[in-house]
């Protein structure tokens, strides 16, 4: 009775001094569900607040109303609707309300992100980095120096494509050993690592890898897609280990290199065995082989559904307008379950497989989420495809789940320490 | 006898012992090889050291055992195995390789380059030593000491070219562009036939940032007047670069030195062509033309090369001036003095080639010229004829029966223009595309006769196919036929109005659609009509005027359904006409803000963004 009375009250304080709001559906009456988490961003970036309504039409977002966001929606063709405070309060009443599988988070400040790229990169090779152009949403580029000279410090979160952190060049040998491209790969990473002090590759990226983990243990955020996760987590666990062949630092592996992994130091995967060839083009068997996937038609991934009030993080990070979504291949397509660490939450899976797309983890105090797979709308990406043009993917699911994670960070107070 | 029969016996026995044991030694080998290439290299070590004991001779026992060494990191033993057999084998260029490499391995990078030192004294004056040790340094990427080696091996070399491809090569791998075009122009200046194959190797490079100004200036620092692959090269590069005029400087000084009498500049043009840059190419093709005799072989050519690309770059110039996104644009005429080079040569192949398809061609070029560009419609119209009555089979027969049916519309001579239409839909020859778009005109024919219902009739044909261009004007003209056709007094005089203004008549027009917009009773034409007035007025400078007609729709109390198009029609008004950016923003924002669903939100935002861009 006494709620009741509390709600009431709130709605009619709402509707004589509140303030009007702008709701950005995420529904799938949403025009442009990708421009609809830069303009959230940017609000963010401007000073504002934002909510972001877990489970509400999708994961919508309720800003403050202002002309200037208003046009800047209309600008970007994202969906939204004007609504009065009491309308708002109404919102707010029914998310929280404790029999509905929805909340608020409040939004405070957007996060600074880096992206993990090596100079000369061009945006159109990385999903992320795609999508936060697409969306309009501010980064910075770091590479090998930044991160070894301390400057992760300066940003919240953090993400990781392709790269490959155990100094084998992408494991792109047997393909492309003599093309220009590797050739360069490979001169510009051994530049790199001679200027930083190293006298292999393998030991920059090793030592890239541990500031990396640091950096998430001291509250970092940190988000890995396609290759950058296993290739990742796989130099963590070699931290005593040369896994690398001849061709990639130039002596030979140590012949024990397997039993000399060290699975404590990994963030998400154990147990996993290397692939030692050269020749092929895989890390280890925590990737899911195509032959395992069958054919793209039924390549699809389900997403869990989580308790919004109850596990706040891993709702944020699956907010979506559908739960089942097409699958895409990768360098690292997707993980082997058995493989994946007990503490570790799953978010979306190939469902009554061994498959995993989408996972979420905690380290010291900051959380990793590794994404499996290259390009949510590019079925099998290969080099040299052009890029997606994301003008014709506005309302991709795949694309959403990369989003949220730039968001999530927003929702926290924690300070970096360093 | 019996001794020889034992002797005979013994030796039997011998070799059948010795090679039992040669078996022996064969299998073990084998067997050590498979463990190496399992990745058992202890078990492999152990096989290759025992075999080694047995035959310390044998280098492929020896290698195997270092082989061993290496993968097991051992290379402490590598190094003491390799200085052993060294003592025996001290002029062995391969052992002091394997050494180098072993200690480089071992993180001693001075002994390492101590040793390749020493296996290059071995045989000092030979430069295949040299290429030898620098090859070990590059397999362990000690990039810089392999420079080092080779810029010895070709200081003693008497043919020092492979050493300097090989130096350019790293050079380039090291992003070091200016050494690399050093070694470059010195195997040009010592063996300018190798032009080709240095051309080939500098343009591997030439998109790596400064690659090309750094190459460029090392060339002209370098370049000899004797030697002309230098010219060659340089002009290449600024062709690269987009520098024209040095690239042209260069090609006219190669023409003059070889006496190639325009053969060089012809060269150039082409390829200035092929790289869509029409205004160059016609300045080289002109300069040919003007310098040099009409009986070289490839006088015609450029002649022809001339004509194509002093037209193309015209249509560029006035491309940047038409608005597509008026409806009605107001054909400028050119200057005959413009086109007259282009006409004279033209001219020129129809004497040549009067029943080729090279003089239709230029029949159907020059009707071109004189109708959309001259405004000369009798001049034109003599050229089509020829096309029309000599060349049916012909590619451009169709264009030219289709611009004859423009003309006669423009004439107001709806009969003729018809019948041109029909030689288009009824010429085989005539692609689908071809036969849509006559088809629709025929349709706006019959609409400006007052014959909506054959002008449907016509519009259903080409709007089945929603793929073909016409498709889209097809659903246009039927939406407005089927939507004001109660009216058919007011539609006949909407139709008149457009008519009048597909004629060019602007002024009469405008005052037409102007009448009508003042019928309210039909709303749809009454709006469109004020919207094509605005539009007359605006092909015709008239901004103001045009802006306060389009307020009177934008501004209307009751929702307009164009007024969206004049809220579009105000931004593009402002953004292009008047360079008013603020204005042009805030109309487009009015569009997005008042007409959600409107067809021009899509180009609005693009719009926005562009202007945005522009002005921050």
């Amino acid at each position: 009775m006494i709620k009741r009375l509390l709600i009431l009250f709130v709605l009619a304080a709402a509707s004589i001094f509140g303030q009007a709001k702008i709701l950005i559906y995420m529904d799938l009456n949403q025009t442009d569900h990708l421009r609809a988490y830069g303009i959230t961003f940017n609000v963010l970036n401007a000073g504002e607040k934002a909510d972001w309504l877990l489970n509400y039409r999708g994961g919508s977002f309720l800003l403050n109303y202002s002309e200037k966001t208003a046009a800047e929606c209309r600008i970007e063709g994202v969906a939204f609707q004007e609504i009065s405070a009491s309308e708002a309060a109404q919102i707010y009443s029914l998310v929280q309300s404790e029999d509905q599988n929805m909340d608020v988070v409040r939004l405070e400040k957007a996060p600074k992100i880096a992206v993990y790229v090596p100079p000369g990169f061009q945006p159109w090779d990385d999903a992320v980095t795609m999508v936060l152009e697409y969306a309009k949403v501010p980064y910075t580029k770091i590479w090998n120096d930044e991160i070894l000279r301390g400057d992760l410090e300066k940003y919240d979160w953090l993400h990781l494509h392709h790269e490959d952190f155990t100094g084998q060049y992408g494991k792109f040998y047997g393909s492309f050993s003599n093309a220009p491209w590797y050739v360069e790969t490979q001169m510009r990473y051994e530049a790199d690592a001679k200027k930083n002090g190293y006298k292999k590759v393998s030991e920059m990226m090793r030592a890239v890898s541990f500031t990396i983990k640091d950096y998430v243990g001291k509250g970092g955020f940190l988000f890995a897609m396609c290759s950058a996760t296993d290739s990742y987590d796989i130099a963590l666990a070699a931290k005593n280990a040369d896994i690398c062949d001849k061709m990639y630092d130039g002596d030979a592996p140590d012949a024990n290199a397997q039993s000399e992994l060290d699975f404590s130091q990994s963030l998400a995967f154990e147990n996993f065995k290397l692939e030692m060839n050269p020749y092929v083009y895989e890390y280890s068997d925590i990737d899911i082989q195509p032959v395992e996937i069958g054919s793209q038609e039924n390549d699809y991934f389900t997403l869990f559904d989580f308790s919004a009030k109850y596990d706040p993080v891993p709702s944020m990070l699956t907010q979506n307008h559908a739960n089942v979504i097409k699958g895409f291949m990768g360098q690292t397509t997707m993980f082997r379950k058995k493989l994946i660490k007990k503490s570790i939450i799953i978010m979306g899976e190939r469902e009554g497989m061994d498959q995993v797309k989408y996972l979420h983890g905690n380290y010291g105090r900051g959380v990793f989420t590794y994404y499996g797979g290259h390009d949510p709308e590019d079925y099998q990406h290969l080099v040299g495809d052009p890029p997606t043009d994301l003008n014709l993917y506005k309302n991709s699911p795949g694309y959403r789940l990369i989003l949220n994670n730039i968001l999530f960070p927003a929702a926290t107070k924690k300070k970096q320490k360093t | 006898m019996y001794n020889i029969i034992k002797i005979f016996l013994i030796i039997s026995c011998f070799q059948c012992v010795c090679l039992a044991q040669s078996n022996d030694i064969n299998n073990r080998f084998m067997l050590g090889q498979s463990y190496e290439q399992a990745g058992e290299f202890e078990k492999a070590k152990s096989i290759y050291l025992e075999l080694h004991k047995i035959q310390p001779d044998n280098v492929i026992f020896f290698y195997g055992v270092n082989r061993t060494y290496i993968a097991l990191k051992d290379y402490k033993k590598s190094i003491s195995l390799l200085e052993e057999r060294l003592k025996v084998s001290p002029n062995s260029i391969d052992l002091y390789g394997y050494l180098g490499a072993s200690y480089y391995l071992d993180g001693n990078e001075k002994a390492a380059f101590a040793a390749w030192d020493n296996g290059i004294k071995t045989a000092p004056n030979s430069e295949t030593t040299y290429r030898a040790m620098a090859n070990f340094a590059l397999d362990r990427r000690a990039f810089e000491k392999a420079i080092d080696i080779l810029k010895r091996g070709k200081a003693i070399s008497k043919d020092p070219k492979t050493s300097s491809y090989e130096l350019a090569n790293l050079y380039t791998l090291t992003m070091q562009f200016k050494e690399a075009a050093e070694e470059y122009s010195g195997i040009l200046l010592t063996y300018p036939n190798q032009l080709d194959y240095v051309e080939s190797k500098v343009f591997t490079y030439m998109l790596k940032p400064e690659a090309l100004d750094i190459t460029i200036k090392v060339f002209e620092d370098r370049k000899k007047e004797s030697v002309t692959a230098f010219y060659y090269l340089l002009s290449y590069l600024y062709l690269e670069q987009k520098n024209y005029d040095k690239a042209f400087e260069y090609y006219l000084w190669l023409d003059r030195k070889l006496n190639r009498e325009g053969a060089e500049l012809f060269s150039l043009a082409q390829r200035v062509l092929n790289d869509g840059n029409d205004g160059f190419a016609a300045k080289v093709f002109g300069y040919i033309l003007d310098n040099y005799p009409s009986n070289s072989s490839f006088y015609s050519a450029s002649k022809l090369g001339y004509a194509k690309s002093l037209e193309a770059k015209y249509e560029k110039d006035a491309a940047d001036s038409v608005h597509d996104w008026l409806d009605f644009n107001v054909r400028k005429t050119s200057h005959e003095g413009d086109y007259k080079k282009i006409l004279e040569i033209y001219s020129g192949l129809i004497k040549l080639y009067p029943y080729s398809e090279v003089g239709g061609e230029a029949y159907y070029r020059i009707g071109k010229i004189y109708f959309e560009k001259l405004n000369n419609p009798e001049k034109a119209k003599e050229n089509f004829d020829h096309i029309i009555r000599d060349f049916t089979l012909a590619n451009f027969y169709s264009s030219a029966c289709n611009l004859m049916s423009q003309m006669y519309l423009v004439k107001g001579d709806l009969d003729l223009s018809l019948e041109y239409l029909g030689k288009i839909t009824s010429n085989n020859r005539s692609s689908e595309d071809q036969k849509n778009e006559a088809t629709l005109n025929k349709a706006k024919i019959n609409y400006y006769k007052k014959d909506f219902s054959g002008a449907k009739r016509l519009l259903e044909g080409i709007m089945t196919n929603l793929q073909d261009n016409s498709a889209n004007d097809a659903l246009e003209l039927s939406l407005l036929i089927n939507t004001t056709i109660d009216d058919s007094l007011g539609l006949s005089e909407f139709a008149s109005a457009e008519l009048l203004a597909e004629r060019n008549l602007y002024a009469e027009a405008s005052e037409k659609f102007r009448l009508i917009s003042l019928k309210k009773q039909n709303f749809v034409l009454s709006s469109l009509a004020l919207i094509y007035q605005a539009e007359i007025q605006l092909a015709g400078g008239q901004y103001n005027e045009a802006l306060e007609t389009l307020n009177k729709t934008s501004e209307e109390k009751e929702p307009n359904i164009y007024a969206d198009k004049a809220l579009y029609l105000k931004a593009k008004t402002y953004q292009y006409m008047l360079n008013d950016i603020p204005k042009a923003i805030d109309n487009y924002q009015s569009l997005l803000a008042k007409f959600p669903s409107s067809l021009y939100l899509e180009d609005s935002r693009t719009e926005i963004n562009k202007l945005r861009n522009k002005s921050s």
